[in-house]
């Protein structure tokens, strides 16, 4: 039902508890202030994971009455319920109208991420053991296929040993499935592990199974085929899809950047010449191919970030370090 | 008032120098978000660090002494994602 459709009192109702742009307890009688404040201390229980609204349903019928709906993780039984945390049958809004209120179950909220077994497909969840990143891109090297990610998501940072299996999707994604190897780690950049910043990429390539090779997606967001490559510059529009933010936008905000990144088990690994962004990344995101928004030219590999900012290595660093070219179809 | 090149060179010969006193992360933006004019090197430091950073950098070129003022940026410090 259109929001226009939707009872005035729930849509009351519901920007009263969100407290967001619905009157504020300070601002009511103290019965119905004590009452507001107690439906909103309600959401302090954290089976409690979203509110809406939507029919209510009685013993999983349908009444085809709208409600006010608490969504919680878990639904238990009303006497197994402290008394602060349940949920008022019928709540009063500001004009003394009354609306019913339901319960339902819908389990662990989780963040939807680009997961899938097949094609192997760039911008979609890879990794090895339990790393797991995104597979930035399908490239070539002579006749050969591999996977593009950070040595962080295909190679432990260095540690791991050529040969070993990477899985897709990864170890995370894959819910109770068996792993499915895909590809082995073949080629890594080193860190060099000095106080100085004097690292360039954070790269490593898989070479695909055999048995892959006819489940490939060469499509990179947003990128022109045939695949071409541009230098980054300040205030450049980019683009790109990780495994955790999906599909999003940054601005450069500058191509030399000087960072010491700490890594697991290594300490602070110090990068120049990185290209700095505003925020468009989540962890989970290490190893997307960064986008030239304009020109649909691949312009870095994505591997590091914070709420302050994202970072990806220049792509012209990466090409000259791992020697390969982006496949197409 | 440093330029952009100006800007660049100053924490190419001294970024190391603001990371020994604490910053995590040296880049160079443009001054106006922070309130000053041209090019800035910003120092990112983690929060509530009592840094010793100095408000700005000087380098000599052959035109005379440049003087790139430097701005404190508090922020987690970056991490492999």
């Amino acid at each position: 039902m259109p929001k226009d459709h939707t009872p005035k009192e729930l849509l009351q109702a519901l920007d009263m508890i969100r407290g967001d742009s619905g009157p504020q307890p300070e601002s009511l009688g103290a019965l119905e202030s004590t009452h507001i404040k107690r439906i909103r201390s309600i959401f302090e229980d954290p089976n409690i994971v979203a509110i809406g609204i939507a029919e209510k349903e009685t013993e999983a019928k349908a009444t085809g009455e709208l409600c006010l709906s608490f969504y919680v993780e878990k639904k238990h039984a009303k006497a197994k319920v402290k008394a602060g945390r349940m949920v008022p049958p019928v709540m009063s809004v500001a004009d003394r109208t009354a609306v019913f209120t339901d319960v339902k179950e819908v389990g662990k909220l989780r963040p939807q991420v680009n997961r899938r077994a097949t094609p192997l497909q760039s911008g979609f969840s890879v990794g090895r053991a339990a790393d797991t990143g995104t597979l930035g891109a399908i490239v070539q090297k002579a006749k050969k296929f591999f996977i593009l990610s950070n040595s962080h998501v295909l190679a432990n940072c260095g540690r791991a040993k050529i040969g070993e299996k990477i899985i897709y999707p990864g170890d995370v994604d894959r819910g109770a499935t068996k792993a499915q190897p895909v590809a082995v780690l073949s080629d890594f950049i080193a860190f060099e592990r000095s106080a100085d910043f004097v690292n360039h990429v954070d790269a490593a390539l898989a070479e695909i199974d055999k048995e892959f090779l006819a489940k490939l997606n060469f499509s990179i967001f947003r990128a022109k085929a045939p695949f071409a490559t541009i230098d980054p510059v300040r205030g450049m529009k980019i683009v790109k899809r990780g495994r955790t933010s999906g599909d999003t936008e940054g601005t450069v905000k500058d191509v030399h950047f000087s960072a010491l990144i700490p890594y697991p088990g290594l300490g602070k690994i110090g990068f120049m010449d990185q290209v700095f962004c505003t925020t468009y990344s989540k962890p989970g995101d290490s190893g997307s191919i960064v986008v030239d928004k304009a020109t649909g030219k691949i312009v870095g590999l994505h591997f590091a970030g914070s709420a302050s900012g994202s970072i990806f290595n220049p792509v012209g660093e990466v090409t000259k370090a791992l020697k390969f070219r982006f496949a197409a179809e | 008032m440093a330029n952009e090149k100006q800007a660049d060179e100053a924490r190419r010969q001294q970024g190391r120098t603001l990371m020994e006193r604490g910053a995590h992360a040296v880049g160079v933006e443009e001054g106006k978000r922070y309130g000053k004019k041209g090019y800035v090197v910003v120092a990112h430091v983690p929060p509530r660090h009592n840094s010793e950073i100095p408000s700005s950098l000087r380098f000599s070129t052959e035109e005379g002494e440049v003087e790139v003022p430097v701005v404190v940026e508090h922020s987690e410090p970056f991490k492999p994602e």
